[in-house]
């Protein structure tokens, strides 16, 4: 990959269109605010794969329309939306596993069993190497959620816990095991309190856009970024959802997210 | 081989490695606070068990995780990027080169050290120590106490006989205070540690000394704003191979807070 190849490779754009939904109060991303939220429009963003080993999504529907997972190695070159009090930044997401919709009730453990992971960690292995567990939860209460993982080292009965909020927009991180540099698959999850629905996840953060003082402001504006800070090669097969992050509640809107890529 | 063309970077750049750390309260506003021991993503690290004469690092569970070695290519770091929720003026990464156990914490005796050699880490990839500082980090919260530490030590020009003093100590320094050793007039850093003493007892708890090699740092802005830097701006920073990487934040406060970001690397 270099400059000349970049310009001359064909180009390709996603666009997320969030329809307005964003202007109401915003809960946390990090799993300590449990606070109403609608990014990116649901509690759960995502269909039911329908079985609790879930599955390594291949593309989601949302707002009506289907994403689908790069068809091709793309470098990812420039990042454009708009909002106003966006706070600290958008992150693109690569969904590399999601659980069925669980239920899970008070201290009752749900089995998983999540498969191989797509080569896509940031060495491109299926060892989870810098992967992250996340969560969803819609209904019921405000939860203790424990889920016993597979370390990207193979190590076994790895845990990992975090509150998940009940009707939180924004997916709750989950803190992991002492020392573990990642996640290889999920083993069980258990809940301290009924969660109507949980959705687990298992990601990989490809970029970071960085939202400056600036720019969080009250007034809708347009962002965007275009620079060498996120610029590397995404693989075949990567599956983008984009999320935003937001420490602590607060008023936002976000109109919609484009990225530009180039096929290389 | 060395990345020396705009080209070189943009095919050597990788994917970012992702980290979220959860400080816990922090001692005081002013001190730097390792996240070593965190929670988050890396998992937080367990102390070293190594002994007084600590361990040559080129691997270690908590790490931020970095790339294989791959023949006749190095690894840069060009890009950090970070947001925090309270509390944290400034972010370094660091690469640890050592670290150790076993200092009583209670002696006011001189305690010998005699480190092991360090690895090929130091500004120019030798073991000599260019670049290479001390600090002594808590790895179990301490009792009471305020004294001042003085270590002795091999300068990286291999003179033996050097002091440096960290401290005076903050009573009670929670876990993961970092507190950095001056080093003696002139000296460009340290090769290996002979001795340490402390001038009072700090009663209980634990900690690590460290020799590490500071490979960029950022400011932090006011609370739940992002702020990144590229690889221009970083000046792109020459990573060796196996380093171990962690981070060191300044804390303004003592609040917990959680800070999340982002470390690329171009490896070419």
């Amino acid at each position: 990959m270099s400059l000349a190849g970049l310009a001359a490779a064909p180009k390709r754009r996603i666009t997320w269109s969030p329809n307005n939904q964003l202007s109401t109060p915003v809960g946390s991303s990090w799993g300590t605010d449990a606070a109403a939220a609608v990014w990116p429009g649901n509690a759960i963003p995502f269909d039911d794969p329908g079985v609790a080993a879930g599955a390594v999504p291949t593309s989601y529907t949302y707002t009506g329309k289907t994403y689908s997972a790069l068809a091709a190695a793309s470098a990812l070159m420039r990042m454009r939306f708009e909002g106003a009090t966006l706070r600290h930044r958008v992150m693109l997401l690569d969904l590399l596993w999601l659980s069925g919709y669980l239920s899970p009730t008070a201290a009752t453990p749900i089995t998983i069993g999540s498969p191989t992971l797509p080569a896509r960690d940031i060495v491109a292995s299926t060892n989870g190497v810098n992967c992250q567990l996340v969560a969803w939860g819609s209904g019921g209460s405000n939860s203790t959620v424990t889920i016993t993982y597979t370390n990207s080292a193979g190590t076994t009965g790895r845990t990992a816990q975090a509150v998940v909020g009940n009707l939180q927009g924004g997916p709750t991180w989950f803190p992991l095991d002492t020392g573990d540099e990642g996640v290889k698959s999920v083993q069980s999850v258990v809940s301290s309190s009924t969660l109507t629905t949980l959705l687990l996840a298992i990601v990989s953060r490809v970029a970071h856009y960085s939202i400056p003082a600036a720019s969080n402001t009250t007034v809708l504006g347009g962002r965007e970024t275009s620079d060498l800070h996120n610029l590397h090669v995404l693989p075949a097969g990567t599956l983008l959802f984009p999320v935003w992050g937001v420490m602590g509640s607060n008023t936002s809107s976000l109109h919609g997210v484009t990225i530009d890529l180039a096929e290389v | 081989m060395a990345i020396t063309t705009l080209d070189g970077l943009v095919a050597g750049l990788l994917p970012p490695v992702q980290f979220y750390k959860v400080t816990g309260t922090m001692k005081a506003a002013g001190l730097s606070h390792s996240l070593f021991y965190s929670a988050g993503v890396p998992g937080a690290a367990a102390a070293s068990s190594a002994g007084i004469a600590g361990e040559a690092l080129t691997s270690y569970a908590g790490q931020i995780p970095f790339p294989g070695a791959v023949g006749g290519k190095s690894v840069y770091a060009c890009r950090m990027e970070a947001v925090h929720t309270s509390s944290l003026g400034n972010l370094a990464l660091l690469d640890r080169l050592w670290h150790n156990s076993g200092y009583s914490v209670t002696s006011t005796s001189s305690q010998t050290v005699n480190s092991v050699a360090l690895p090929a880490r130091d500004n120019n990839a030798s073991t000599n120590g260019e670049g290479v500082m001390v600090a002594m980090e808590v790895s179990a919260t301490l009792g009471a106490g305020t004294p001042t530490i003085t270590v002795t030590y091999t300068n990286s020009d291999g003179t033996t006989g050097r002091t440096g003093t960290i401290g005076p100590i903050t009573t009670t320094s929670v876990q993961g205070t970092w507190y950095p050793m001056q080093l003696q007039a002139g000296d460009k850093g340290v090769r290996s540690i002979q001795s340490i003493q402390s001038s009072a007892t700090m009663t209980s708890g634990s900690v690590s000394f460290v020799m590490y090699r500071e490979i960029t740092s950022m400011p932090l802005p006011a609370a739940n704003f992002g702020i990144d830097r590229d690889a221009i701006a970083l000046g792109m920073p020459k990573m060796h191979d196996s380093s171990v990487p962690f981070l060191v934040a300044l804390a303004t406060n003592t609040t917990t807070t959680t800070i999340d970001g982002a470390v690329g690397l171009a490896q070419g």
